[in-house]
């Protein structure tokens, strides 16, 4: 007998950095599945779907956004299991200046890597400026 | 990321492997031809930040975000970009020494075989910081500066903010963390450029990595301060003629340009003009191998919630999230229409990019500033400053590009 997967919800939470962000979905032929492509920075529906549009117009028939805030994701892996839901974070009091008190726990990767691209260089030391 | 000095000086730099396949030669240490398939990672940590630079990208301020990764969310990531052969993690921000854990992070990175290496402001950056870095695996720290004091603290939105840099540097340079300026060039600074490269070469800074203005984060917001093409093309002139004289006078500053892909293309026709046709070639041979642009290729960020990006300044779309599923089958997914156009963008380069004589070194430049300008991720690269002979392969690459480019001489 198959075990059920045990999916938690581990990894909700705030998503976005700068603002509202959506959760992007495509779909190229009347006859295709929608396809997840990640997620836009955006205000609004609209402003989302605009934005999509400049990303996927080239490829999209169909678009739809949905508020990734209101996303409740269920899975059987997390980025790391330190004993405290990742949407508790101690930003989430609403007392965002206080500053951050991080746990010293154990690491644990939980998903293997696929196989990559072939890139042909990759950039060094000062890559990440601009800040 | 273009090292000027190495292809006009032929200065040996420490990392020219990771940029350059063929550091032939080299006696430094090089990072192996396995780990160069992946790309090298921004992590911006926190978007927390005691600064409010005009220009940041990350639109970082003193709130930061909610739900930025935990330490140990951290550390599983550090185990999934090693697992995937990413060869650099930059630790950025907002500011990252704002972090409690940066030095735990930074260890564990070194110990799982990633180069850990900083971007900063600088201004938290102590003799004691720099040391325990250090320490813990740090093998580079870039400081930010924008300019003269007075200038450079405007930019920055606080008073002293130059001075603390340099502390920043100071201390670095006392602890022996090997450390460089950064420096985005914009009309509001592109004046004190080299008035900033003669002030810190005396301090004791050897490298200088200059940006051009990305329009991402508040950078989109003072586009319009970005210099005219023009007025880039002068300025990139400008600083390899200053990147030359350093070196006749026996001064081995590294100069670097980043951002930009037309200046590919300038340097080649610009060491065609000043120092001959096979300098010219070579340069070509180097920037080919180098590949032009590197978005959602040879760079890529996440951002301190988890999203990663297809460069660090294209915060505004991400493919996915870590905490969903792994870094490397995230950058793997090719089933993505625009990561996979990105890494087959010679098919879709529109207008003068489409049939320019630099495409293969250049790539298209940014594609952000592309989306940004014309809402249209591959269209031309509104800050491309190559003249129309000059994209028309009318001018140096005329003179390289023959049955003697894939063997230049060599210097």
């Amino acid at each position: 007998m198959v075990e059920k997967t045990d999916r938690s919800e581990g990894a909700n939470g705030p998503r976005s950095a700068d603002g509202r962000r959506f959760e992007v979905f495509v779909r190229e032929a009347e006859s295709d599945p929608l396809r997840h492509v990640g997620t836009v920075a955006a205000p609004t529906p609209d402003a989302a779907h605009e934005e999509a549009s400049k990303l996927f117009a080239w490829y999209a028939r169909d678009v739809w956004v949905c508020p990734a805030a209101e996303v409740s994701r269920f899975s059987a892996g997390s980025l790391a299991d330190d004993g405290t839901e990742a949407g508790e974070s101690d930003d989430g009091d609403g007392d965002a200046d206080e500053p951050r008190v991080y746990e010293e726990t154990e690491g644990t990767p939980t998903v293997s890597c696929g196989g990559a691209p072939p890139a042909d260089a990759v950039d060094a030391d000062d890559a990440g400026d601009q800040r | 990321m273009i090292s000027v000095s190495k292809l006009l000086c032929g200065l040996d730099a420490e990392s020219d492997g990771l940029r350059y396949d063929a550091a032939d030669g080299s006696k430094k240490p090089q990072i192996t031809e396995e780990v160069q398939q992946r790309p090298v990672v921004v992590w911006n940590t926190t978007k927390r930040c005691n600064l409010y630079c005009e220009h940041c990208y990350a639109g970082a301020d003193e709130a930061g975000a909610p739900n930025e990764l935990s330490t140990a969310e951290g550390k599983a990531l550090v185990d999934d970009l090693a697992e995937f052969g990413v060869p650099v993690l930059l630790f950025s921000g907002g500011e990252p020494l704002v972090r409690e854990d940066l030095t735990e992070l930074v260890a564990y990175a070194d110990n799982s075989g990633i180069r850990p290496v900083l971007s900063t402001n600088g201004t938290l950056l102590t003799r004691e910081r720099a040391r325990e870095l250090k320490e813990a695996g740090l093998k580079y720290a870039g400081v930010s500066v924008d300019g003269l004091p007075e200038r450079n603290d405007r930019i920055r939105g606080a008073e002293g903010a130059f001075d603390a840099a340099v502390r920043g540097i100071e201390a670095c340079l006392d602890v022996g963390l090997k450390t460089g300026l950064r420096y985005t060039i914009t009309e509001h600074n592109v004046d004190d450029l080299a008035g900033v490269v003669d002030l810190l070469a005396d301090v004791g800074v050897d490298r200088f990595c200059f940006y051009h203005l990305d329009y991402g984060g508040r950078g989109a917001d003072i586009s319009d301060v970005d210099l005219s093409p023009e007025a880039t093309r002068k300025a990139v002139t400008d600083l390899c003629d200053l990147t030359r004289e350093y070196h006749d006078r026996g001064e081995e500053i590294e100069t670097l340009l980043v951002g930009n892909y037309a200046d590919a293309g300038h340097l080649v026709e610009y060491a065609d003009r000043e120092m001959g046709e096979d300098r010219a070639r070579l340069i070509y041979r180097y920037l080919e191998r180098n590949g032009g642009d590197p978005t959602g290729e040879r760079v890529a960020d996440v951002d301190p919630v988890g999203n990663v990006h297809l460069t660090q300044f294209w915060q505004g779309y991400s493919p996915g999230n870590v905490r969903d599923r792994s870094f490397g089958a995230i950058w793997s997914d090719e089933s993505n229409p625009l990561l996979s156009g990105l890494r087959e963008r010679e098919e879709h380069l529109s207008g003068r990019c489409a049939d320019c004589a630099y495409q293969s070194i250049c790539r298209g430049g940014s594609r952000l500033r592309a989306l940004s300008a014309h809402g249209d991720p591959f269209a031309p690269d509104p800050k491309c400053y190559l003249t129309e002979s000059e994209r028309a392969g009318e001018e140096a690459f005329a003179r390289i590009d023959g049955p003697d480019r894939s063997a230049p001489a060599d210097d």
